[in-house]
């Protein structure tokens, strides 16, 4: 199964409902609540990047019977060094961003700690491709 | 016991009086009611006796199932367990005392009130909140219709409920425990609750978290509000009695940002299921952070709005905050009651753990889920899409989910009816037929 979502870059009123849509699907499938709940929280953090980094951007998710795979491409800025904004407390964010209580430096960390296989490909100055894969256990 | 059966309702469908009419489909926050040939039918699996149905009914069709008075009479020893909120629900110039007093004459043998519980109640959740520092943010167990909607909707959530039990356990198992000291049978001491809503009826009649209730029984606030009043307008001036009333803090327990208020970490409080719900969700996808303690009360100002405390909620709020207030001019050298049982009662006020159910699930195994989701999904486009309800559904969307659990039939849309008869499918007395599934009787009339 196929879901696509549209983001827009600065939306941070709107920011969470595809994660929130993608929870209500996930919760009919009668996936284990912690999977569930690991996937959403990812796919969250993965927005509101998204929201606070880019001009826009899109999320694709397939879901497999025994997966769930997340992408999410945007057009902004990209990340320069991805290992560092890897790193918890790392973070690019403008001041502006960080008074509306974002931009702590724990997206990126946070999605890895809540995901089974993390990814991130970015051409700084053009935009960034985050995979995210979660197992589904039979 | 299997999750088909596990829970237990206090709120069903009168069948005389149910025309048939979707307010209540419309505002179940839990999806959990359709009409079906005429009338109201409530999933009880769905169901977590949050009462908005019961608001909205305009021929009061939804009822609440509750004890009788008069099995009071089968215990020697019969306390009154009263809420705050029953005093505040009389008006100013009766006092206290009256209000005791009428309480004895109906037959109780002791009156007390359920907030004398709320001191151990709020130690109990301080500590619990201190030695569970890895899990934030922890969620009150006060609201039994929010601890049930959690169990439903939100069951990656069960494990923040705070596992303390609410004060009226902790002041129901003092009473008990008091009595036998006292010499009484534990089996001869009758403790009746006197409920400002459906959701205690049910978490009394199938607890979450506890074997069983240290209840007796559950007795309708209203219904005893309406016995006292008649009591005090006969013998206003004979009625009088003893009483303590509870610290001012714990006076306003029950109501919204009451248990807040007495705690000393960050904490929110929300009321109302739709605001409940709105919180739920966010927390479920970590969008709220800083947060340690969350007071959840399914109510609008908490139990003060309850279904059965009737009359006019910022009335018997204010009745309350004037009541606590005057409490705390008093002298705050008076020793609770249940001062002398502390040490007994910590040991039994904790509960099990709530067991997640889910409640959203097409199916139970994950790949017919997906296929059952796909199928949906088409149907969805076919569905006008305007959320009338006229199928007995809450939602196109809700029709769609009955529709691929074979929980109901496409011709229950009148619209999706009104194609099949232009299009030659079906003949006008099929479509009455149909029609007549959710409406019965009244439109061939």
């Amino acid at each position: 199964m196929d879901l696509d979502y549209n983001i827009e870059g600065g939306d941070f009123t709107h920011a969470g409902e595809a994660s929130s849509h993608l929870k209500k699907i996930l919760k009919s499938l009668n996936l284990d609540s912690a999977l569930i709940r690991r996937t959403v929280v990812a796919m969250y953090e993965a927005e509101v990047n998204v929201v606070a980094h880019a001009w826009s951007g899109t999320i694709h998710v397939n879901i497999q019977p025994d997966h769930i795979q997340i992408a999410v491409r945007d057009s902004g800025p990209g990340i320069t060094d991805v290992e560092l904004a890897m790193q918890k407390g790392y973070s690019t964010a403008s001041a502006a961003v960080r008074e509306m209580g974002f931009g702590a430096g724990m997206g990126l960390p946070n999605i890895k700690e809540n995901s089974d296989f993390m990814d991130i490909t970015s051409e700084p100055g053009n935009g960034t491709i985050l995979k995210i894969v979660n197992r589904i256990k039979p | 016991m299997t999750e088909e059966n596990y829970f237990h309702h206090a709120l069903y469908v009168d069948t005389v009086q149910c025309n048939g009419c979707v307010h209540c489909v419309r505002v179940c926050p839990t999806e959990a009611i359709r009409v079906k040939k005429g009338f109201a039918v409530i999933d009880a699996n769905k169901c977590v006796d949050c009462g908005n149905c019961y608001r909205v009914c305009p021929v009061k069709a939804i009822k609440v199932e509750q004890d009788d008075l008069t099995a009071i009479f089968n215990y020697p020893v019969r306390v009154a367990l009263i809420p705050s909120v029953f005093i505040g629900r009389f008006a100013q110039d009766i006092k206290t005392e009256t209000i005791y007093g009428a309480l004895l004459k109906l037959g109780f043998t002791y009156v007390f009130e359920v907030e004398h519980g709320v001191s151990t109640v709020a130690e109990g959740i301080r500590s619990y909140i201190a030695a569970n520092p890895q899990v934030r943010p922890l969620i009150s167990s006060y609201c039994p219709a929010v601890v049930r909607l959690i169990q439903v909707r939100y069951p990656s959530l069960a494990d923040h409920i705070i596992r303390v039990k609410p004060p009226v356990d902790v002041s129901a198992i003092y009473c008990r425990k008091f009595f036998e000291d006292q010499g009484c049978d534990p089996e001869q001491t009758g403790i009746f609750y006197i409920t400002p809503c459906a959701a205690k009826i049910a978490a009394f009649k199938s607890p979450v978290g506890e074997s069983k209730s240290p209840l007796s029984g559950v007795i309708n606030l209203d219904f005893l509000y309406n016995k006292v009043l008649a009591i005090i307008y006969q013998d206003r001036k004979n009625l009088t009695a003893e009483f303590q009333s509870p610290p001012a803090s714990a006076i306003k327990w029950s109501l919204t940002r009451g248990e807040v208020s007495c705690s000393t970490v960050r904490a929110l409080a929300v009321d109302g299921m739709h605001e409940i719900s709105d919180i739920l969700e966010k927390i479920e996808e970590g969008q709220i952070k800083g947060i340690d303690f969350l007071e959840m009360k399914a109510c609008q100002e908490g139990c003060a709005g309850g279904i059965l405390t009737a009359g006019n909620t910022f009335l018997t709020v204010a009745n309350m905050e004037r009541r606590a207030s005057m409490k705390s001019h008093t002298c705050s050298c008076e020793v609770s009651p249940l001062h002398y049982y502390q040490s007994f009662l910590s040991g039994l006020i904790s509960l099990s753990p709530v067991e997640p159910r889910s409640g959203l699930k097409l199916d139970q195994d994950v790949e017919k889920a997906m296929a059952k989701l796909e199928s949906l999904r088409k149907i969805e486009l076919l569905l006008p899409g305007i959320d009338c309800s006229a199928c007995g559904a809450p939602t196109c969307h809700a029709l769609a989910e009955d529709l691929v659990q074979d929980k109901g039939n496409i011709s229950q849309c009148p619209y999706m009816d009104l194609l099949s008869l232009n299009r030659g499918q079906i003949s006008g007395a099929e479509a009455l037929d149909h029609a007549e599934n959710v409406w019965t009787g009244r439109i061939k009339d």
